[in-house]
């Protein structure tokens, strides 16, 4: 007799664990493994960015390994899709020539840098790691995934790929979404650092919208508060950042094209968009 | 053009029926990767095709795989006056070489005075008057590699059933001797119901492998077909129709080729098969038909059915959207078209892409909405392809959300370990462990309030069941 299969793919990995939990009776899985079913390991560390923790105000998080160019399709990434059940492809590519995912929503776009092991830049860290880039470009060192000091072409190659008014239109989605939850009292909220839980996003950080510009303006992302998102009006002289600002059920993503760049966080989560992927970052160990 | 491999010369048969006019739908509705929808104002959505994609017009596309396949069968459904028969009739031509007059004296006409003696068989009448010998002469229908029922709804049911069998099994009876029709497409063409027209029944319609909703051609494709020549006015198309030489197929080497084709695996297992097992899965559950869950399918939901059922616990589950479950026989038709078009496209592994595109066409006519679907959008009663397509969407959400459970899935594999070597690495167990692990896992796996879990619970069950009763027999 053949013996049936399992009738769904399984990662063997950790299986015996789980098999001496089953004989203990334990009612759930004992395991500190994250979420996600498909962890991949960084394949070459000197694709990626080191961006050093920081702390805002209440909000932290540790170093982290930003990938310089926004995620592309390979063998990984073909499996997570399957397991969205999504058909993807290199819709567009960066100047350098390198191929990445578009055509996605933002809760595709996240997911799928969850189930790869990776986390999605939040409005926070995306202007620090701007900030990085532009420290790097004026001599301070930056270092790649191995530690070593990244070429100032290099950073600039990637500083220009996302920052650079120009054609053609490109972007990436970041990890955040806002809701109003309570109409009567207009409390909005901001939901960040999201994980996977039960194939559904589960916010880590779900909090009040903190004072910040509520209006669409050129914007200094310098004054951004803790939660990435700006205070203060761009001077005349340097409108160079367009805002939207954040609305019921919206979330946000950065982009850039021929007429401006801007941080958009009135996007809306359902409309996927050909030019706009999602960049990996990763906790650094 | 020369040294095509047996791919290149379908796909060049399939764009010569284009650009002779003789079958011409720039509808396309069919892509090999899922293609960017760009919105109109007007509320619709555009598909435009993907880099490195291909985008085909169903019709055309299945009748050209329907082709290919051994006894592969296929239902045309659609207007007056578009296409339906010339369709199925140039493609069986062009397809499997087979002269078009040779397919036009062998079809059957649909209409109320049918009878199994002008379709099927007759006997030899100087035969059977003269000596009273029953010498069975089977009808042209029946040798012809190519067969095309027309109309096939004017037909009264008693002569469908004879067509049911014939398309179930490529085999009817005349007399007392079977007859096996000569290997090769069956295509059945029907209008939509009207005053003339018998209505075929859920079985019947099961026994076709694929259909296809057939429109009219778009207006600019209608310069291309007055282009080929209007044959009332200049006679036949004969020059139309010659095949050229370098685009014979070959059928052994092309169905071996199909049927050769592997699927891509997921942690050794084939997962284009369980995606499709997880389709068929999804829409056998019923809550209606019992509160037994060896009894709780569709197909056991007679009385009170899915529409006439109080709400049960998965009120938005993808169960909840069908009155009817899936036959066996579609779940094998999906891996069977699944392959051939990967196939078609040059692929060297089956890919859950290539399911995906094809999965609306093998269930659209084959499962009906129930009033929660119509009651989502009503124009699911004109567009069963759209309610498959939506269907279809809930059914990946569903097993994109499994696959993301690590949790349970290893909780499930572990068990099933158990269950399958009697150990947890070298270690050997007793019977009562296995049975308090396996009791551990279903509770664990049940305790996730989710339809997807309860095939997983329920394999464990029975592997648990038939492994101690084999051990309870000593042989």
């Amino acid at each position: 007799m053949t013996e049936p299969k399992p009738i769904v793919p399984v990662d063997r990995e950790g299986l015996e664990e789980v098999a001496e939990s089953l004989l203990r009776g334990d009612p759930q899985v004992a395991s500190t493994a994250p979420s996600s079913n498909i962890v991949t390991q960084i394949i070459n560390p000197i694709e990626y960015i080191t961006l050093p923790g920081k702390t805002h105000g209440s909000y932290s998080y540790p170093d982290l390994l930003v990938a310089m160019h926004r995620l592309g399709y390979d063998a990984d990434v073909e499996r997570a899709a399957r397991t969205l059940g999504l058909s993807l492809q290199n819709t567009t590519k960066e100047q350098n020539g390198s191929r990445y995912i578009g055509n996605i929503n933002w809760e595709q776009a996240l997911k799928l840098n969850l189930l790869l092991g990776n986390s999605t830049l939040n409005p926070r860290q995306f202007i620090d790691f701007k900030e990085l880039l532009k420290k790097g470009l004026k001599g301070t060192e930056v270092y790649d995934g191995k530690g070593a000091v990244i070429d100032s072409k290099i950073l600039k190659m990637v500083h220009d790929e996302i920052f650079t008014v120009r054609d053609p239109f490109r972007g990436e989605w970041l990890d955040a979404n806002f809701e109003v939850i309570d109409v009567i009292d207009n409390i909005f909220h901001i939901n960040y650092d999201h994980k996977i839980a039960n194939g559904v996003l589960k916010p880590q950080k779900s909090e009040p919208l903190e004072n910040c510009l509520m209006e669409e303006k050129y914007v200094d992302l310098s004054s951004a508060n803790r939660q990435g998102l700006p205070t203060r009006k761009s001077s005349i002289f340097s409108r160079k950042i367009k805002y939207y600002h954040p609305q019921n059920q919206s979330i946000a993503k950065f982009y850039a094209h021929s007429d401006r760049v801007v941080l958009d966080a009135r996007g809306d989560p359902a409309y996927p968009c050909s030019p706009v992927g999602v960049r990996a970052a990763k906790i650094k160990r | 053009m020369t040294n095509l491999n047996e791919q290149q010369k379908v796909q060049a048969l399939y764009k010569l029926i284009g650009d002779r006019g003789l079958y011409v739908n720039t509808n396309a509705d069919v892509f090999t990767k899922k293609p960017e929808e760009v919105p109109l104002g007007v509320g619709y959505k555009i598909p435009l095709m993907q880099d490195g994609s291909q985008a085909y017009a169903s019709p055309l596309l299945f009748a050209t795989l329907t082709s290919l396949l051994n006894h592969g069968t296929m239902l045309i459904t659609g207007a007056p006056g578009v296409g339906k028969t010339t369709g199925a009739e140039f493609s069986g031509h062009f397809f499997t070489g087979t002269p078009l007059e040779d397919i036009l004296s062998a079809e059957i006409q649909g209409h109320p005075q049918q009878t199994e003696e002008k379709m099927v068989a007759r006997y030899e009448l100087g035969k059977l008057i003269s000596s009273g010998q029953e010498v069975v002469i089977p009808r042209k229908f029946l040798e012809c590699p190519v067969k095309v029922i027309d109309e096939a709804n004017r037909c009264p049911p008693d002569v469908l059933s004879i067509i049911m069998r014939l398309v179930d099994t490529g085999k009817a009876v005349y007399g007392n001797q079977v007859l096996s029709a000569k290997s090769g497409p069956l295509f059945v063409t029907a209008n939509y119901a009207d005053e003339g027209t018998f209505h075929f029944t859920p079985p019947f319609l099961d026994r076709f492998d694929v259909a296809v909703m057939v429109t009219s051609p778009q207006p600019w494709d209608l310069s291309r077909i007055r282009a080929r020549g209007d044959e009332k006015l200049n006679g036949g198309l004969s020059e139309l129709l010659t095949i050229p030489p370098e685009m014979k197929l070959n059928f052994e080497n092309i169905r071996k080729q199909i049927n050769g084709l592997e699927e891509k695996t997921e942690y050794g297992i084939p997962a284009v098969s369980a995606f499709a097992d997880f389709v068929y899965g999804s829409l056998r559950f019923s809550e209606a038909a019992s509160d037994s869950l060896a009894r709780s399918t569709k197909g056991n939901a007679w009385q009170v059915t899915q529409d006439n059922a109080p709400p049960g616990h998965f009120v938005d589950a993808p169960f909840t959207y069908t009155v009817n479950e899936l036959s066996v026989r579609t779940a094998r038709a999906m891996m069977r078209y699944a392959k051939a078009f990967a196939w078609l496209n040059g692929k060297d592994k089956v890919e859950l892409d290539d399911i995906k595109a094809v999965l609306p066409y093998l269930l659209w006519h084959k499962l009906q909405p129930t009033q929660k679907a119509m009651t989502e959008n009503p124009k699911y009663a004109n567009d069963r392809i759209a309610f498959v397509e939506g269907i279809a969407q809930r059914i990946e959400n569903d097993y994109a959300d499994m696959m993301s459970n690590q949790s349970a899935l290893k909780t499930y594999a572990a068990a099933l370990e158990i269950l399958r070597t009697g150990k947890i690495g070298n270690k050997t167990l007793t019977e009562p462990e296995i049975k308090n692990a396996l009791r551990t896992a279903i509770t664990r796996i049940g305790s996730i309030d989710k339809q997807w879990t309860i095939p997983l619970a329920s394999q464990l069950a029975s592997e648990y069941n038939t492994r101690a009763m084999y051990q309870n027999y000593r042989f």
